[in-house]
Parts: C-alpha cells; structure tokens; sequence
C-alpha cells in the first residue's frame, strides 16, 4: 500500500504547476476544472465523469483528451504555455515532454519532465516577435495605403474608360458609315471598270496567242544559256576546290591564301553551290540535261500559256544575271591566283588548278548566232502587250495593303481578316483608284475602332479585376527576379516568362488564366497557364502567392514539379484596405454613382444595355 | 531512386523518346538478353537436351540414377576425411577430373564443393570470404565422429552412405557412382536429390585452341556478342550446372529479386502459369521492369526454399557469377525405388537446374526441418539481419528531387504542421554539384549543416544518395585520389580505368574488390571528409548493379579486369554489396564508439542484409505495381533479406489519390517504409491530396509508428534468429496447403495478419482468409473472427483490413509525437489476444537504438505471457547484469507500461492485482470505450517496462 501512496503522491506533483494552477490549463478554461462535490471532473465534452485526482495523472480517460490538459497522454489534447513577456500559445499535446523546446513555447513549461531543460526565452522571443509586428504593421499599413490608393486609381482609371469607350462607339458608328459609303461607290466603279477589263482581256488574248511562239523561242534559248553558264561555273568552283583540297599549305603561297580566303567567303555566301557542282560532276551530262529541263519547268514554263511562260523567263533571266557574277567572281579568284602564285613552290595541285583555268577561258563557246534576233522578237512580243494594257494582269496584282492589327482573342470570325481585299489596279481610271483606296482608307479607320472597342469593352466588362477593380492599374506591369541560371519575369494578369541569363532566350510560362482558389479563400494566388510546352512533360504553369506589401515584388521561384513553377511574391492587392479606406471608398463610390445618375438616368442597368447593343454591332 | 536516363545523354534521350512512343510503360526487351541470347546458357541447354534425348533412347525414365549423365565417380576414389566426403567425378569422354567435396556442418548442414582436381588456373574462389559469416573460416563442421560412411551394392552400382545427426532426426546422404547422384535423405526420405536428371555439367578451364589449331566446337566459348559489346572470353568456358530436386515438395520460393509470384513459376514444361525464360540472377538496372517474370532486376540472392506440409528445406547456390535456374514440376513414380525406402507412390517433385557461367561450385542444403530451423541455418551460414538504427524503421520522405535547403525544411515543417510523424527527408543526385558525389550544390544547399541541426532538432534524419560511379574530372578530389591510388575497375587490357557513362557522364569505379579501395571509400563518409555532413547524415546507395548507362545490359563488360585480375564476370552479382558494405564500414566508424549505419542498397546479394536496407527499386504508380510489391518483399525476406521495402505510391507516374491511400495503407507494413517519386512526377506529399485521403494516410502512418515497438522487437528477434520480418503464410502455417501459394496476405511477425486492399475499387470486397483453429482480432475494432474463417470484408478506403493472431501479445506506443526519437521515453501499451484457450504470449525489445551497447547488456528484453488471467513480464534468458544494463535500465526508469488492453476475455472482469518488485496494489478495470464486452483495459498498471511485474486479472 506503502508503494501506492507513493505513485499518488508522485501522480500529484504532476498535476499540478509550480504556481499552484491546473499545469498546461488554458486560463479560460479554468473554471471547468474544479472537481464537484463527489470529488469528479467531468470531461469538457460532458460524455464521462472521472475521479478529479485524474486530471493530468499521464493517463488519458477522457475520450475528447480533455482530463490531461498537462500531459502528452492523449493524442489530440492541448497544452497551454503562458509565455510570459510573449503571446501565450496552445500547442498539441503531443509536443508535452517530447524532449523538444518548441520555438511556440517559449517558456519552456512544456518539457517539465523530458530531462530537456528548456530555458525560457519568451522575452527574447517577444521582442523579436513585437519587431517583427511592428514591421508588418507597417508593411501592411503601407499596403493597405497603397491598396486604397490603387481603388481610387482605378475608379478613375474605369470612367476614364468607360468615357474613352462611349466616345469610341461614336467614332465607330461614324466610321461604319464612312466605311459603307466607300464601299458602295468602291463596288459601282469596280463594276464598270471589270466591264472594261472583260473587253481588254479578249483582245489580250488573242495577241497572246499571236506571240506565244517568240517566248518559247526565246526561253529555250535561256535555258540553253543556263545550262551552259551553270556548267562553266561548276568548272571555276571544281578548279578552286580542288586548290583548297589539294594544296600544300607548307608553302605558305600568299597568292594562294588570297584565293582560299576569297573562295572561302564565296563558298560562305553560297553554301550550296560547291555541293551541287560536286553532284552534277557525278551526274553526266545527259541525265545533267534532263534534270536541268525538270527544273526549268518547275520555274513555271507552260508552252501553252503566255503568262507563265513570261515568268518563267523572269526567272531564268534572273538566274542567267545570278551565275554570270558568280562566274565573274570565280574567275577573278582564279585569275589572280594565275597571276600572282609563287611559281617556284612547285604546288602541283595549284599549277594544275591553272593550267584548267586557262583551258576554261580557251572553251568559252560564244553565244548562239541567233540568239540576238530572238531576244528582239520576244521583247517585241511582250512590248506590244504591254502597250494594250498599262498595267499587269489582273491576277499579278501586288499585295494588298496590310490588314490592321487585331489582337488574336478576336481573329477568329472577324470580319475584317477574312475579307479577301481586291487588287489596286492602278487604272487608268483614276477614280476608281481613288474609291479603292478610300475604301481601305474606311476599313481600316473601321477596324481599328472596332478592336479598341472591342479590347475595351472586355477590359470593362470581361476581366476579373478583383474587388474594386484594384489591378486595374496594376494590369501589366511586370517585375523581375534574377536567380543566377535564370530571371524570371512576372506581368501582373498577364504572363510570366523565363529568361535565360546566358543568352537571353526567352521561355513562355504561361499567360494569366485567372485567380486560384486553392485553399484559403482570403490567399491571393494568381495562375498562368498554357505556357511553352515541356519535353516529357506538361505545358509549363507558374502560380503566383501574393503577400502583401506596397509595391510588387518576386520573393523566390521554384519549381518543385517538372516545369510547374511557383513564385511567392508581394504586392498590395494582397493587403487589408487601410483603416478607413474602405468607408472612404464607399462614399467615393457612392458620390459617382450620384454623379453618373445625374449624367444617365439608366444607370443600374447600364452596362448590361450596353452590352446588347455592342452585341448587335 | 530509379532509372533517370533521360537527362543522361543524348543517346539515352533518343532510347526515352522512343519510349515514349510506347503505349504505356514497358522494359525494353532488346537491351536485356534472353537466356537464348547467352552462350553458356545454351550449351547446358543442348548438354541437358541431349541428356534428356539419350535416357529417353535407352528407354529410360528421367529420374534418379536412370538418366544418361556422363559423369560418374572414378572407382576407390571416395574417403571420409573427417567432416568431409571426397570423390573425384569425372566426365565419360573428356577425362577431366573434378574433386567434389561434401563437408557436413553442424546443423545437419551438407556443402559441396566441386572444381578441377588440378585446375589450369585458378578459379573465382573469393565469393565465400565475402559472403560467408567470417568469410567461412569459422564454420561449425560436425565432429568427425558423428558421421559413418558405409559403401554397398544395389542393383550392381556402389553408394556411399554417409549417416550423420542433426538436433533432431537421423539423416543421411547417398552418393552413386554411375552416374554421379547425391541424395540428402530426411525423415527416410530422399528429399534434395543433385544430378537426378543428369544434367551436371561441368566445363573444365582449357587452353585457347591456336589460331590455326583446332578449333573448339562449342558455342560462344572464346567470344560472344550482345548486340554491339563483344565479351572476349580471355579465360574461355568455365560454367557450370546442376539439377536440384526436391522430392515430394510442389513449392519452391526464394531467389530474389523477380517481379514474380510468391511461389516460383515453372519456366520448362509449359503448364499452367508457366515462363517461357528461366529465373534470372544477374543484377540489372531494368528501366521500367515487366512484372510477372523471370527477368533479372537489381538484385540477387541464390538461395531456394521449398516447403511441404512436413518440413521446409533450403538451398543456397554460392556463387556471384551470372545464374540461370530452370524450374519444372513433375510427378514421379520411381523416385524412392532406387532404395526401396518407400512405396511407389506418386510424388510431386520441383526440379531446378542451375547454370552458373564462372566460380567454384559451392553449395550448401539446408535440411530444415521448420521453417525456424532453417533460417537458423542459413544465418549460421551468412549472418543474421542486424539491429539496424531505431529511426530506420520509422517513415522516410523521398523524392527526385527535393529542391534546395528551402524545399527540405518546408516539407519537414509541412509534415510536421499535419502532424504527420516522420523519421528522415532524402536527397537525389541534383543535390549534388555535378554528380559529383560527397559534394553539394552550394547555391541549392548553402549551408547543409546548418539544415541538418534544424531537422534533428525535432528529432528528424537526412539521407544523400551517394552512387558508385565518380565522375572523371581531375579536379574533383574524390576521383583523383582514386585515380591516383590505382583505386578504378580496370579495361579489358587491364591497362587503364574502365571508363562508362551515367548520371556525371565520363566515369570510373571505384574497384571495391581491392581492400584498399573499400577501405579508402568507406573513410570518404567520415565526418571530416564529407563535407557538410554531419551524424544526422545517412547514405543511400544506388546504381550500384552497377549501373553503366553505355554498358552491356546497361550494365560493366563481363571481360573487364578486377583487383587480382579477376573478370567482372567472376564477381559481377556481389559488386553492389561490397559497396555497401564499405558505406556502412564508413558510416558506423565515423564516431566513436561506434554507431550503427543506415544504408539503403538497390543492388544486393546474400549477406547484403548484414550492411542495411535494400527496396525493389524503379517500380511505378498503378495497382499492379502495388500488387506485384507484395511477393517481392516477402521472396527477399524468404530469401534473408529482410528490411526491404518498395517505393510507396510507386516511382514511375502519378498515382491517383486513391492507389497513394491504398500504398501507404499497405507500405507501413513493409520492413522499409519510404515513399519516393520520379522527378518528372507531380508532387505527392501526403497532404497534397487533401481531405479524405490526407487523414487515411496520416491514419496509416501513425499505425507505424504505435507499433514501432513490435518491429523494433520483431527485428531483434530476426538478429538472433535469422527469422523474417513479414512472413508468408505458409512460414506460420506450414500445414495449412491451401495457403503456400498465398501471396496477397501475408504475416507480419507471428502476430499480425495484413490483408491489403489493392483494387482500385474501394467497393470491392475483400477475400480473407483466416487459417488454424484459432481467434482472430480485427487489430482497430477489435472484433473476434473464429478461425479457420473464409469470407469477403469490406473495405472502404478508411478501412484496413488487419488482424491480431489470437495467442499474441503486441507492445505499441501509443502517443502521437513527430519522430521515432521523440518516443523513446514513451510509455508502453499491451495488446493481449487472448487465444481460444486462454493464453497468450509476446516479447518487448528496448535499447537506445543507435549505439552497439546492446552487445554490453544494455537492453531490456521481456518475455511476456499471459496464462490463467495473469500477465507476467520476465527477462529474457539473455539479460545479464552488467554496467551497462544498468546504466540503461536507469535512462529508461520512467519508461512504465501505461495500459494493458486485454482482447477477448469470455468472462467479464473488474479487478487487478499487480505484483512488481514483490509489492502488491490494485487496479480498477476500465471498460469504458470500447464497445465490446470482451475487451478490457487495466488502467495504468504503471510497471516499469524493465520490472519483473506481473497482473492478476479477477
């Protein structure tokens, strides 16, 4: 029995602190922690009575854990630090003499039987924490001011818009109405002009037909030109290679490191030609012939059609100027490497490299004797097409002038994109050239106020600006964060990009799909989505914290999942409305909606009606 | 870790966008070879073929003595030299002879021992000293005198009798001479029968055959190919092979490491089930592995056991070189005729055939006869599971990669902040600058210590992955004091270091095989070479297969030069222990006195556990996966390898809350309990997936850590007596033959039956089945089950299904803290499951779970029963006094058993009487809440857990 008393008596000291209270007792609980008459505690949750010397005994009765608020006996349970000189702290039971100082607890009082001593350290926690309080009270009263401010901005910044809007909508009507007068008379002038174009077609026609055979002649006789020309220059570039293969770089002949250097910047210039010459080399002739027919008919060459014969012949013409430089070039390298190379170095592959240069000026085959009479027939020919019709054919028009820029949320079933813009003629007729251009003069003035209307009425209407419009000022602007391999680049609902450091490429993050409503309701988390797309992985995504601060900042990034970035940053939409902000901005509110009541009677219903009748647009 | 080739090199970036090509996750067969694709392989093939051609010429059955082997024993060859049979065998036409040696052991032990009477050169014989309990020198022979070899006639044949005794029964081994047989004959029956069927084959070392000489016929001697490697075969053949039956028994287990069933697979014959590949040992990095095959993966332990209603028996294949085992069942009529021991019934036999390509024979049958008798043997043979650190049982947080020194302490604060309890956070290669092992990444860890004393502070560990594989860069110290020592595996010439690729790029190896090397690697963990480590730091060691990413198999060339110049092929299966065994060298000397290691191995073989733990390796989150983890944790645990686990929620994928609910459900129940992720994987921390699942999780880690008690207690048992941890059925019920092939099940200790729930659907029942005329307990409701019982449970995704064997105490600790540390001081709980006659029966291991006092005495180890309604703690038989028991008993004199709860009393009881220290005081029952008449609590006994103490219920 001795034994008995002696565990009771040790099971008593626990129950009690030093200071005589209930150890680990919440004070505001303290008045359900008396025993009853019948000397009982009844567990706080009311299922059970137990013997009060029960309470904090290290044994857990109470289903709810409520008899052991000074022990780790029940998992669940609380254990209350009065840390003086700090804010007191409840922390789980389970932290009761587990041999840890809990940072929480500051004074200790939690580990009264681990064998840890615990110092207390409330009053240096205290005053660390009250610093650290102070400065978040300042920080958020900077915020909150900033915040406020931000609201007020943004009230003007959406009647600075809406007005901007109305008066958008008037212009646009205006330029409606322009446009579709232009149009009219734009449609009335092309008729009559197509009417002429019919006619002059049918005499075009028939001369084409007439002529037809002067181009055919004459582009033979081109593709003749080539072929020879390609081949001569094909017998310079074989020449040089050879020099650059074969020569013997111990000599150390400046003429010929002339000639490699200028050939080496040829061969930059024309990467392809040395491969080709090498395997047209290979070919032979015939099949070379052949090809060279192929190709000349993939320029476009139909015997049967004038227009694309005269293309065709642009092009080789074009092509024959092209090699003829070339072979101008090539020749000049070798002329002077024949001029200039040291004759005594016995460099066998640049003596041949010459003696073949001197067999290519020897077989330079002169052009063929009627060469000249053809020519005069073929530009006889197309002059006197010309003469008809002062202008191209109609089918090669030059480009139409450039749509306007439209964001590409509203590309799609725009009007304005898709519609197929008609050839400037540059007519004779004045007038109609006149109506052309005043048409596209009308579209695009339609255009554009479209889309700015457009982007303004989803600004306005569309965007989640948050509460009171705060990130309306804020919308785009972007801030930065340098972390060694990378910058990472954040625009307030915008988009969030990674820049490499080393060579300043730039990865799409993501672009802003809206605010995430993970967890707490209160947390201001912002998501960007559908950025560039991973290698075996997902589309990258950067998700942003917000805390608050004054002005918009980027605390860390990382990227705890392949290409799913998460940044903790600041900014102060993320702060509490400064004391008094929110009744200031109340009544501001409240002013204007007086104000815009004097200007639009309708008001309640405004913005929807408007919406209607933009719709209808 | 995990197979990460994918950042590795642009040749491993082009293997993984073709994978990616693939439908789902799949291995890429054509890295691996198939047994065709492997020359010796095929020549045992055609040798056993031919043989089986051959007896069925003569008309001849397969079976014992009757077959057409070629080897037979040279006449007067055969003496007892003390402990040890010798024979010379010697093959028909070649003439080579062989010195076979069979030893007796103590424990009824029999060892074979068999390479050339006069090799031509030395064979690959150092497997034994680093395999073996002292490297075998301190074998327990049986005394010469208890043995007696008599020789006599049958049917025109000599055998030898060798008669020997065991603790329990007589047993003997019968040899023949024509052909060459032996039989291990149990209870009068011959049970492990080697050369049955006639294929030993034994390919003696030759000289090259000259240039313009003769050339040498077989297969793929002197050279083969594997898709582009070439192995040269400098040494030519030297394999080796040997059928193994096993009379009378239809199941066989053991050899890990396959992605298999429990119980092994036919892989010849066809049959229901049955592999067309036989069972492979050749530990291999295998990205993405099949499940439910044969092929080879990280590890490789050659030991089989196979068990019948009557005994179990063992046998353990010593050799490190590349193995095949071919398994076939057959029924066969004629065995037993031979020496007319019994009738001619039909008994079901497992064949295996076992085909090594280089070494010394050497095995070793293990005759049981229980399944506790056998583990015995087997860690008499390759040492028991040590007490690993108490902390290591607890619950490891890993993934690829955390971050930085920020992401480690925010998970470490998450965790505790959900107060979920946790024993270590892990760190993959990015923390590393470059790969480059023993270092960090100073701008991701600025200040590891300073990170460690923030986790230790609540009682939390850190492991670094620290691969084998040293990046060449001159300017990295580890690599050039290796280089500079000579320390780097060898090329085929021998001539400069053996150069791979893997994660660094450009690497070497450090060759541990040289003494010198291991010893220096080990010093590289001490705490003044690893820079920013601290004793809160742990090592994981992966890769270690080794791993070559530009290597055969994605592995070293076999033809690659060793310490010694042995061939890579020699020793290629123990490669990855000896790693692991000069870390944990490293690790436990790095204080003084020492402190037990904690490493994690992926590659491993026999003797492996003696160095820490091992986990299935790169497996993937599906419920398949989930599924398969079950056979192979208790196949390394059949096979000695106990404190493994696999990787919770699955490596590869991203598992859907539910499969994570279902892992963790089922992954407390592993030896090892880490969760571990692949790096392109979504993050899956437990509370990322919220409510409900968040609290299953948190349910199932705590369940862990209030029984940290029975495990730590269980892994005591298993260092004494070589027992697995979790156990399959058929371990604890060996005469229940409906359950040898149970692998969906299984037993944790002797008490616990885990049911898992592995279906996707949280609705669909359950099949249990609860064996022995005995009660069971659901282990949360405590509800009682009369078994045998076999019905479907419901398990919903808060439900486990988990069951207390009636007869069974179970300590737990049952106050929530946030590490195992902060729970050494922690009172006790009892659990007694009382059986259907009244009693029960449990133990309790305490000691300060990190020193090697224990060895002193300073532990407390109670013996527990509770008989006649009285529950009595004694100390075990091995409790000494000594200075530092008490000095231990002193740091745990406020450590009190703090509740009793007693399970499935039929009668009502409302007092106890507690006698401790010869003073007696009572104690009120408490029945309130629990809902079960048969339940009752003893409300705070308050015995001190190292008391003599016992309860009287009344």
């Amino acid at each position: 029995m001795l034994a008995r008393y002696t565990l009771l008596a040790l099971l008593f000291g626990t129950v009690l602190a030093k200071s005589g209270a209930i150890r680990g007792l919440d004070p505001q609980l303290a008045s359900k922690y008396k025993a009853d008459a019948a000397g009982n505690f009844t567990c706080l949750d009311g299922k059970q009575k137990i013997p009060f010397s029960q309470v904090n005994d290290d044994y857990c009765d109470c289903a709810d854990g409520s008899d052991e608020p000074g022990t780790s006996a029940c998992n669940g349970g609380t254990f209350y630090c009065a840390n003086h000189g700090h804010i007191p702290a409840r922390i789980s039971s389970s932290k009761v003499n587990d041999g840890v100082c809990d940072l929480e607890c500051c004074d200790g009082s939690d580990e009264y039987d681990s064998g840890v001593q615990c110092p207390d350290r409330c009053a240096e926690v205290g005053r660390l924490a009250q610093a650290e309080a102070k400065r978040r009270v300042l920080v958020e009263g900077a915020g909150g001011r900033r915040r406020a401010e931000l609201v007020r901005q943004a009230r003007g910044l959406r009647k600075t818009k809406r007005d901007e809007l109305a008066r958008k909508e008037l212009k646009l009507a205006d330029a409606t109405a322009a446009f579709d007068k232009a149009e009219a008379v734009k449609i009335e002038l092309e008729e009559k002009e197509a009417a002429r174009v019919r006619e002059r077609s049918d005499r075009q026609t028939e001369l084409r037909d007439q002529r037809l055979p002067d181009l055919i002649a004459y582009r033979r006789v081109l593709a003749a030109d080539l072929h020879r020309l390609r081949a001569r220059r094909d017998s310079l570039l074989l020449l040089l290679r050879s020099v650059r293969v074969g020569h013997n770089p111990e000599f150390n002949d400046e003429a010929v490191a002339q000639m490699l250097a200028d050939y080496a910047a040829f061969v930059d210039n024309h990467a392809d030609l040395e491969p080709e010459a090498l395997e047209r080399a290979d070919e032979g002739s015939k099949a070379r012939a052949e090809r060279e027919l192929q190709m000349d008919e993939s320029n476009g060459a139909d015997d049967a059609d004038f227009d694309r014969c005269r293309t065709a012949i642009d092009i080789s013409a074009n092509e024959r100027d092209s090699i003829s430089d070339d072979i101008a070039a090539l020749s000049a390298m070798l002329q002077a490497l024949r001029d200039g190379y040291n004759k005594n170095y016995h460099d066998l592959q640049v003596k041949a490299a010459v003696v073949g240069f001197a067999d290519y000026e020897a077989n330079d085959d002169s052009k063929p004797s009627d060469s000249d009479e053809i020519f005069r027939r073929f530009v006889e020919a197309t002059a006197a097409l010309d003469a008809l019709v002062d202008s191209p054919p109609v089918m090669m028009a030059p480009a139409p002038p450039v749509a306007p820029p439209i964001p590409h949320s509203m590309a799609k079933g725009n009007e304005y994109v898709q519609s197929v813009p008609e050839p400037d003629t540059n007519s004779s007729d004045k007038e109609l050239a006149d109506a052309r251009s005043a048409y596209w003069t009308a579209q695009t003035e339609k255009g554009t106020l479209t889309n700015e209307v457009s982007l303004l009425k989803s600004l306005l209407h569309d965007t989640d600006l948050g509460p009171d419009d705060v990130y309306l000022p804020l919308k785009g602007e972007c801030v930065s964060l340098d972390t060694g391999e990378y910058t990472y680049e954040v625009c307030i609902l915008d988009r969030a990009t990674q820049i490499s450091n080393k060579d300043q490429s730039r990865t799409n993050l993501g672009s802003f799909t809206g605010f995430s409503s993970i967890g707490d309701e209160k947390a201001v988390v912002h998501k960007y989505q559908n950025g560039a797309k991973c290698w075996n992985g997902p589309e990258r995504s950067l998700t942003a914290h917000f805390v608050c601060a004054e002005n918009i900042s980027i605390a860390s990034i990382t990227e705890p999942e392949k290409c799913e970035y998460v940044a903790q940053m600041a900014g102060p939409f993320a702060c509490e409305p400064a004391e008094g902000a929110a009744e200031e901005a109340a009544e501001e509110a409240a002013e204007e909606a007086a104000e815009d009541a004097v200007e639009e009677p309708v008001e309640p219903v405004e913005e929807d009606h408007r919406r209607i009748v933009h719709d209808e647009l | 870790m995990k197979l990460k080739r994918s950042t590795a090199s642009l040749l491993y970036l082009a293997a993984t966008v073709s994978l990616l090509a693939q439908v789902g996750l799949a291995v890429k067969q054509e890295d691996f070879k198939t047994s065709e694709q492997v020359a010796f392989y095929r020549r045992h093939r055609a040798f056993a073929d031919g043989v089986a051609k051959e007896s069925q010429l003569l008309g001849k059955s397969v079976s014992a003595s009757q077959t057409a082997s070629p080897y037979s024993v040279l006449q007067d060859s055969v003496y007892l030299d003390g402990h040890t049979l010798v024979a010379s065998v010697q093959h028909g036409t070649d003439k080579v002879p062989l010195k076979l040696k069979v030893s007796f052991l103590d424990k009824g032990i029999v060892r074979i021992r068999g390479q050339e009477a006069d090799p031509l050169k030395p064979r690959f014989d150092d497997t034994q000293k680093l395999v073996l309990r002292d490297g075998g020198a301190n074998l327990k022979y049986a005394s010469a005198g208890s043995l007696q070899l008599t020789s006599e006639a049958v049917n025109g044949e000599t055998v030898h009798i060798v008669s020997f005794r065991d603790a329990n029964n007589t047993a003997s081994l019968r040899m023949t001479e024509r052909p060459w047989t032996v039989e291990y004959v149990l209870n009068n029956k011959p049970s492990i029968l080697l050369n049955s069927k006639g294929l030993f084959h034994f390919e003696h070392l030759r000289e090259k055959p000259g240039a313009d000489g003769e050339v040498d016929g077989a297969d793929g001697a002197w050279e083969e190919t594997f898709r582009s490697w070439t192995d040269t075969k400098p040494r030519g053949p030297e394999s080796f092979g040997l059928d193994i039956s096993f009379s009378g028994y239809e199941h066989v287990y053991g050899i890990p490491e396959h992605a298999s069933s429990l119980s092994l697979k036919s892989t010849r014959g066809g049959g229901k089930d049955a592999y067309s590949q036989p069972y492979r040992l050749y530990n291999l990095d295998v990205f993405e592995h099949d499940l439910d095959s044969p092929m080879a993966l990280y590890g490789s332990i050659p030991f089989m056991v196979a068990h019948n209603a009557e005994s179990t028996v063992g046998v353990f294949w010593l050799n490190a070189a590349e193995t095949w085992i071919d398994v076939t069942r057959e029924k066969s009529s004629t065995l037993g005729n031979l020496f007319r021991l019994g009738t001619a019934s039909k008994e079901p036999t497992v064949s295996t055939h076992w085909i090594s390509e280089s070494g010394v024979m050497d095995i070793f049958l293990l005759p049981g006869p229980s399944a506790a008798d056998l583990y015995r043997q087997y860690a008499e043979l390759v040492e028991q599971t040590p007490l690993p650190r108490e902390f290591a049982l607890g619950y490891h947080q890993c993934r690829w990669n955390y971050l930085d020194q920020a992401d480690v302490l925010a998970v470490n604060d998450k965790l505790q902040e959900h107060a979920i309890p946790y024993d270590v956070i892990w760190l993959d290669i990015e923390h590393t600058d470059g790969k480059r092992y023993f270092t960090w990444d100073s701008g991701k860890f600025p200040d590891p210590v300073a990170m460690q004393k923030k986790l230790a502070y609540n009682g939390h560990q850190l492991v670094t992955v620290v691969d084998p594989h040293i990046k060449r860069d001159t300017e990295y110290r580890i690599w050039k004091e290796a280089n500079d020592n000579g320390y780097f595996v060898k090329n085929k010439e021998g001539t400069d270091n053996f150069q791979g690729w893997c994660w660094p790029g450009d690497s070497n190896w450090v060759d541990y095989l040289n003494p010198d090397a291991a010893s220096w690697i080990s010093s590289q963990f001490h705490l003044d070479k690893y820079n920013g480590s601290t004793p809160n730091l742990f090592v994981w060691n992966d890769m270690n297969e080794p791993s070559v990413f530009n290597g055969p198999e994605i592995s070293m060339d076999k033809d690659i030069k060793h310490y010694g110049g042995w061939e890579h092929r020699d020793l290629h299966n123990i490669f990855g222990m000896l790693y692991h065994k000069a870390t944990a060298d490293g690790l436990r000397t790095r204080e003084s006195p020492d402190k037990r290691p904690f490493v994690l191995s992926r590659a491993y073989f026999a003797g492996s556990q003696r160095y820490g733990a091992v986990w299935t390796g790169d497996n993937a989150a599906n419920w398949e996966h989930l599924r398969a983890s079950i056979p192979m944790v208790l196949s390394n645990n059949v096979a000695g390898m106990h404190f493994v686990g696999a990787d919770v929620g699955g490596f590869f994928g991203n598992p859907t809350p539910e499969l994570m609910t279902r892992w963790y459900q089922l992954g407390i129940w592993y030896p090892f309990f880490r969760a571990h992720a692949h790096i392109d994987t979504k993050r899956r921390e437990p509370w990322v997936f919220g409510e409900p699942y968040l609290s299953h999780i948190r349910n199932a880690i705590r369940e862990r850590y209030r029984l940290l008690p029975y495990w730590y207690t269980l892994f005591r048992e298993a260092s004494l007596t070589g027992m697995p941890l979790v156990r399959p059925m058929w371990m604890e019920f060996p005469k229940e033959t409906s359950m040898f092939s149970e692998d969906s099940s299984f037993m944790v200790g002797s008490a616990i039956l885990v049911v898992p729930a592995t279906d996707a659907d949280a609705n669909q029942p359950i099949d249990v089945r609860l064996p022995t005329q005995e009660n069971w307990y659901d282990i949360h409701s405590h509800a009682t089950y009369i078994a045998p019982l076999k019905r479907q449970f419901a398990s919903d995704l808060a439900t486990t299904l988990v069951f207390a064997r009636g007869g069974s105490i179970i300590p737990t600790r049952e106050r929530q803290r946030g590490s195992s540390e902060l729970m050494r001081r922690d009172p006790i709980t009892l659990y007694v499951y009382v059986s259907r006659t009244g009693t029960a029966t449990g133990s309790l291991y305490l000691d300060d779970g990190e020193t090697y006092s224990y060895q002193n005495g300073a532990f407390i180890e109670r013996e527990l029963s509770f008989e006649n309604a009285t529950l009595t703690s004694r100390p075990s038989p091995r409790t000494k006094l000594s200075p530092e028991q008490l000095e231990f008993l002193k740091a745990m004199s406020k450590v009190r058993v703090e509740r009793v709860v007693i399970v499935g009393m039929r009668n009502p009881l409302t007092k106890a009487v507690v006698v401790e220290n010869g003073q007696t005081r009572d104690i009120e029952l408490a029945y309130a809440g629990s809902k079960l008449d048969s339940e009752c609590t003893i409300r705070d006994p308050a015995v001190l857990v190292g008391n003599d103490w016992e309860i009287t219920l009344s």
